[in-house]
């Protein structure tokens, strides 16, 4: 495919990520159709504005944050394993992420719970990296050891759900992935980090362009190759921690997002990097929309609208002629 | 030009080779052959130094070292150039490939004869024009040596000799190339330096040194009759 092509499909996303900004900061359950163009002018109105610096404006950071974080790390695990299975909690950090939040659920009464859940991600994922070892560094051992903390984390999530009923219900639904009200961090500290995120990923795609050919072949890189699998490694599980900041555990959209990628613009990770963090951006910010208004004033948890949403859209692409299954 | 001092090797307690010395010259189109199981590919992965055995010396002055495994994984999604142009991608941080690389990997693709397909999909290739586009990879890489694990196993006898004339053509200019293969008739065409690994023995030459009736029986076991004609070399098997 020629590059023009690809960078039309990058402005075209763009111009979709536009869009769902704006119809996820300004739509509500009633101000559909004209109503919505018209408060968007009408911003002097105070409880409007009130509504939309406090409520919308970070609600609308996060999901952003989330959808591009999930994606790229989403990427990156499946460029570096070469598997188009990997998701980006394959470093052992769902469980992780659900043992902090359980743990802050339990001894702080739910207190920057997200905040722990990050923290979680972070160690669970630090650990497995650590198990792995950076010298005898190999994939499969990755996703073994990866598979293996995840297994004990959850089954100590299972064991403290069961025998701490009077917090079941509040544990089952923070773990199910919603916008977090109260990150333990400012958004200001927020957005800096994932622009910091964005940037140090940017820097590490042309190597992606390189890790695409075979592993044998230049053995004097082989050491090399190592390091940017490490650093990519390290660098998709924080993007994943923050995700978890964020939406909590929700990882679909990091294996959606970067298939329907691969079925747009291939595997040069150059243009793959803008597609994909616009994708996984668009994607968060529609479920959030849905999650909002269909059932005003109550909210769907967002992952359950990712889910219900996501699993039919995926099925399709993988389906249809021309799609994921047919290369 | 590699030298392989003392080289010994023991599978569980199967001795493959004892106290080998092999030398490689530089702008020659050495071939490795032997039976299956007689430490082929763990000898091209003792002269690439990614396997370390004791005691064993590996000399080598080449540059850069290129090595083709009998099995690639290929990034199915984009096209031969791209392919291509990866190799360049792997140092610094740049975002793009300059003007003068862009057409280092024309130049090589033409010289190869896959030009044509440069902007065609990898998985719409052929196995032999795969296998030339890995050849063009090692050459963008700026490989001085050129180790290949069986290049030609899977491929028609018409890009079998194409990919061994193209070897032959790029050791001329300068390349050294060792290769692993099992079609003898090719590699008496082809090849300048001979190394026959069997069980018991490792017998090396060149071409008329190597072939001939008793040293094919040393190796594999079976009744060879070795013909010359116009300095070509035929092989008839009588067993």
């Amino acid at each position: 495919m020629r590059s023009s092509k690809k960078i039309i499909i990058i402005l075209t996303l763009f111009v979709f990520f536009i869009v769902a900004l704006y119809l996820a900061t300004f739509a509500g359950h009633d101000s559909f159709g004209f109503g919505l163009l018209k408060k968007s002018f009408d911003l002097k109105n105070d409880t409007d504005s009130i509504l939309l610096e406090v409520l919308r404006f970070p609600r609308v950071l996060k999901a952003v944050v989330a959808g591009a974080c999930l994606a790229l790390s989403g990427m990156i695990l499946q460029a570096v394993s070469k598997n188009p299975l990997a998701e980006p909690f394959i470093t052992g950090i769902s469980a992780g992420a659900g043992l902090g939040i359980v743990l802050s659920v339990l001894l702080f009464s739910g207190f920057a719970y997200s905040f722990f859940g990050f923290v979680g991600a972070l160690i669970s994922a630090l650990l497995v990296i650590i198990f792995c070892g950076i010298g005898k560094f190999t994939v499969t051992k990755l996703i073994l050891t990866g598979l293996s903390v995840n297994m004990f984390a959850s089954a100590v999530i299972s064991f403290i759900l069961l025998t701490n009923p009077d917090d079941t219900y509040t544990l089952t639904y923070l773990l199910t992935g919603n916008i977090s009200e109260n990150t333990g961090i400012s958004d200001l500290t927020l957005f800096v980090l994932f622009i910091i995120m964005m940037f140090l990923s940017a820097l590490m795609m042309p190597k992606m362009n390189f890790l695409r050919l075979e592993d044998d072949f230049m053995p004097e890189l082989k050491t090399r190759r190592k390091v940017y699998n490490v650093v990519l490694i390290v660098l998709s599980a924080i993007l994943a921690g923050m995700s978890v900041l964020t939406v909590g555990i929700l990882s679909f959209v990091g294996i959606i997002s970067p298939q329907i990628t691969r079925m747009l613009v291939g595997v040069d990770y150059r243009y793959a990097f803008f597609v994909n963090i616009l994708l996984g951006a668009i994607f968060i910010l529609l479920a959030d929309l849905v999650a909002r208004v269909v059932i005003y004033p109550m909210q769907i948890p967002l992952g359950l609208v990712v889910a219900f949403v996501g699993a039919p859209i995926f099925v399709y692409f993988l389906l249809k002629k021309g799609g994921l299954l047919n290369d | 030009m590699i030298k392989v001092n003392n080289l010994s090797l023991k599978f569980d307690d199967k001795t493959l080779y004892k106290n080998l010395d092999i030398y490689f010259e530089d702008g020659k189109l050495s071939v490795i052959t032997g039976l299956n199981g007689t430490g082929k590919t763990t000898l091209l992965k003792v002269l690439s130094n990614e396997l370390k055995i004791e005691d064993a010396r590996v000399y080598s002055d080449f540059k850069k070292i290129f090595f083709l495994p009998q099995k690639v994984s290929y990034p199915f999604g984009i096209t031969l150039f791209e392919y291509v142009v990866s190799a360049y991608y792997s140092n610094s941080f740049k975002w793009f490939t300059t003007k003068s690389e862009n057409e280092k990997v024309f130049d090589t693709l033409k010289m190869l004869g896959i030009i044509d397909r440069k902007d065609v999909l990898l998985e719409k290739l052929s196995s032999g024009e795969l296998q030339l586009a890995n050849i063009a990879v090692a050459l963008i890489s700026g490989a001085d040596c050129l180790l290949l694990d069986e290049p030609t196993s899977n491929l028609d006898i018409k890009n079998q000799v194409l990919i061994c004339s193209m070897l032959k053509d790029l050791t001329k200019k300068g390349l050294s190339c060792v290769m692993i293969t099992h079609d003898l008739n090719l590699a008496a065409e082809y090849g300048d330096y001979f190394v026959g690994i069997s069980s018991n023995c490792v017998i090396q030459g060149n071409k008329s040194e190597f072939f001939t009736n008793e040293n094919l029986k040393k190796i594999f076991g079976l009744n060879f009759n070795v013909g010359y004609e116009n300095e070509k070399i035929y092989l008839k098997i009588n067993d």
